[in-house]
């Protein structure tokens, strides 16, 4: 499963230990759905859907999403067009969050390569490999996602698997 | 030494089971929120999903939000409450912070795993239960399959000796647990407290140390159990049938990280990480707007006990706001009772109804430019209001010195 779109670095100081108070704040978390992305890094990048454009998939460094189980912080950046994320680390509920609602979150193993990364590069995502390449440079490695998790992802989500298959957690 | 979480995933996948395997497992309790509970409806019902396998283990605790200030908050609340009970779901609200009402109420048994629709889940880690907070569409998932899914943790093994000196308490422990071990330090990983140290802490302040543990990355925090956690729990009416899974484990050899309880100092934590600690005496001074005592970290009978010595018979500063958050409706009877609400009332608080009060700014919330101190577990920028407010995380006793000069500076620490 590969997904091929522009890189997004995120400037400092919203690179390393990146809350998800940060990401979307709590005076936000009642609004609907919809009107999440509108307050995405409100606070922390001055017009960070603009800053974005098109580009899909977000680059950061260590712990990416720690804190709050928030999960409209996942959902704000895909409603922003963000459809996958690569850190050297992530917090860890963000990153179930973001498996169940089809956002993919990659550990990337050369964390030093994802700081020099430049916004607009073209990347191309392997998820079942972690295999990421890189437009005009080597690819970089990520920790595939395993099978079990996967399946998560190709179900389009932990719900979406369990709808299906009632019995798929034993 | 096998590590507590591998201990109690074994048992229940029913084989032994190593750190980085995936495993899926039986949840013994799940707990949403009112932020998270209306998620959890919204989400079963736009699957199609209508079966609950764990509703009979569920219990929603509305807390962030109650009572409801905006029409769209009440609305959010009624509707989990519509499906709170279609499915036979308890709503407790207005009583207190889940993370205080499950071990109060003793919902939560040691030796199994508890799942809540927060990230300060990890609180109940001090009675022994296996307490990982998770996202709402997670919890859906765990409330129709009774089933979670887990890469088993590693275990960071924290080892406590000696005894706190006068004039420090649990909430700089704390701090001084997480300044060591860093918001990365566990990342993915149980902390599991161990160590002689563990013996003297009384279960406020277990609590305390469990309750940060998502502040150093940790999956979830245990603290095993020993005679007094039995004994309080067994006196709320707790299970204990699943205790001997998780023993406290006083020796604590071969332990990653040794902290001397006779050396923590009175700490804060600067904006805007929870590690960014400092000791109090240390610290550069700075005028402060609100102080708040409360939050599922520093609002229980012992915190706003303290926060009471110091402003016995004073008053606060003007300008400043020193708001009370009672952890639980049992927090604010007993303080009523014991006379701690008359004393903090008299001195210039304002106590808030039971609940998660200021931590996320909601009924006090901090304007450009403002600074608070608070009891509460995170510091993050714009946590508590606008993006350029700033938090300070500090003990109950620090915090109320603060309250009385309307000043952080060296001398809160005396």
């Amino acid at each position: 499963m590969t997904l091929t779109g522009a890189a997004y670095r995120l400037p400092e100081p919203v690179f390393d230990d990146v809350n998800t108070d940060v990401i979307i704040a709590g005076a936000y978390l009642r609004l609907p759905e919809d009107e999440l992305a509108d307050h995405a890094f409100e606070g922390a990048i001055p017009g960070f859907r603009e800053e974005l454009g098109e580009a899909s998939i977000l680059v950061a460094g260590s712990n990416f999403g720690c804190g709050s189980s928030r999960e409209q912080a996942p959902k704000a950046l895909l409603g922003c067009g963000v459809r996958v994320v690569l850190a050297e680390s992530f917090g860890g509920i963000f990153f179930r969050n973001a498996l169940n609602l089809g956002l993919a979150p990659l550990r990337v193993l050369d964390a030093d390569r994802l700081r020099g990364m430049t916004t607009g590069t073209t990347l191309t995502v392997d998820l079942e490999s972690g295999s990421v390449e890189v437009q005009g440079g080597r690819p970089l490695r990520a920790a595939a996602l395993g099978p079990e998790l996967m399946q998560i992802v190709r179900a389009g989500g932990i719900l979406s698997l369990l709808s299906h298959d009632p019995h798929a957690l034993g | 030494v096998t590590p507590a979480v591998v201990r109690i995933l074994s048992e229940l996948v029913g084989r032994p089971v190593a750190p980085g395997e995936f495993v899926t497992t039986d949840v013994d309790r799940v707990m949403a929120h009112d932020g998270t509970g209306p998620v959890v409806a919204a989400t079963l019902a736009k699957h199609g999903i209508d079966e609950l396998r764990a509703a009979d283990r569920t219990v929603f605790v509305f807390d962030h939000y109650y009572p409801p200030a905006t029409p769209r908050e009440a609305e959010l609340q009624a509707l989990a409450r519509r499906f709170a009970a279609r499915h036979g779901i308890p709503v407790l609200a207005g009583v207190g912070i889940a993370h205080q009402v499950v071990v109060e109420r003793a919902l939560v048994r040691p030796g199994t795993v508890y799942t809540g629709g927060d990230s300060h889940t990890c609180t109940a880690g001090a009675v022994g239960s296996l307490a990982i907070g998770l996202g709402a569409t997670d919890i859906a998932a765990v409330l129709a399959s009774g089933r979670v899914w887990l890469e088993v943790p590693e275990t960071l093994t924290v080892r406590l000796v000696g005894r706190l000196a006068d004039g420090v308490g649990g909430h700089d422990l704390a701090l001084a647990v997480v300044g060591t071990v860093g918001v990365r330090g566990a990342l993915g990983m149980v902390v599991e407290l161990v160590g002689p140290g563990l013996e003297t802490l009384d279960m406020s302040d277990r609590l305390k140390l469990t309750n940060h543990g998502v502040e150093m990355g940790a999956v979830a925090a245990l603290i095993g159990v020993d005679d007094r956690c039995a004994d309080w729990l067994a006196a709320r009416g707790g299970d204990l049938s699943f205790a001997d899974r998780v023993p406290m484990d006083v020796v604590g050899e071969g332990a990653d990280v040794e902290i001397d309880l006779g050396a923590v100092r009175p700490l804060v934590a600067r904006p805007s990480l929870p590690d960014k600690v400092q000791p109090v005496d240390e610290v550069e001074a700075t005028d402060v707007q609100q102080v708040f005592v409360g939050s599922c970290a520093g609002g229980r009978i012992e915190d706003l006990r303290a926060a009471a010595t110091i402003l016995r018979g004073k008053r606060i500063a003007p300008g400043v706001r020193l708001l009370v958050g009672p952890a639980s409706a049992e927090v604010l009877s007993a303080a009523l009772a014991d006379g701690t609400i008359e004393v903090l009332v008299d001195a210039g608080a304002t106590v808030l109804p039971p609940g998660c009060g200021a931590c996320m700014g909601r009924g006090g919330a901090l304007a450009d430019g403002e600074v608070a101190v608070a009891t509460q577990n995170r510091n993050f920028a714009g946590r508590a209001g606008s993006a350029t407010s700033e938090l300070y995380l500090a003990s109950p006793v620090t915090a109320a010195r603060v309250a009385l000069t309307g000043r952080l500076d060296r001398h809160a620490a005396e």
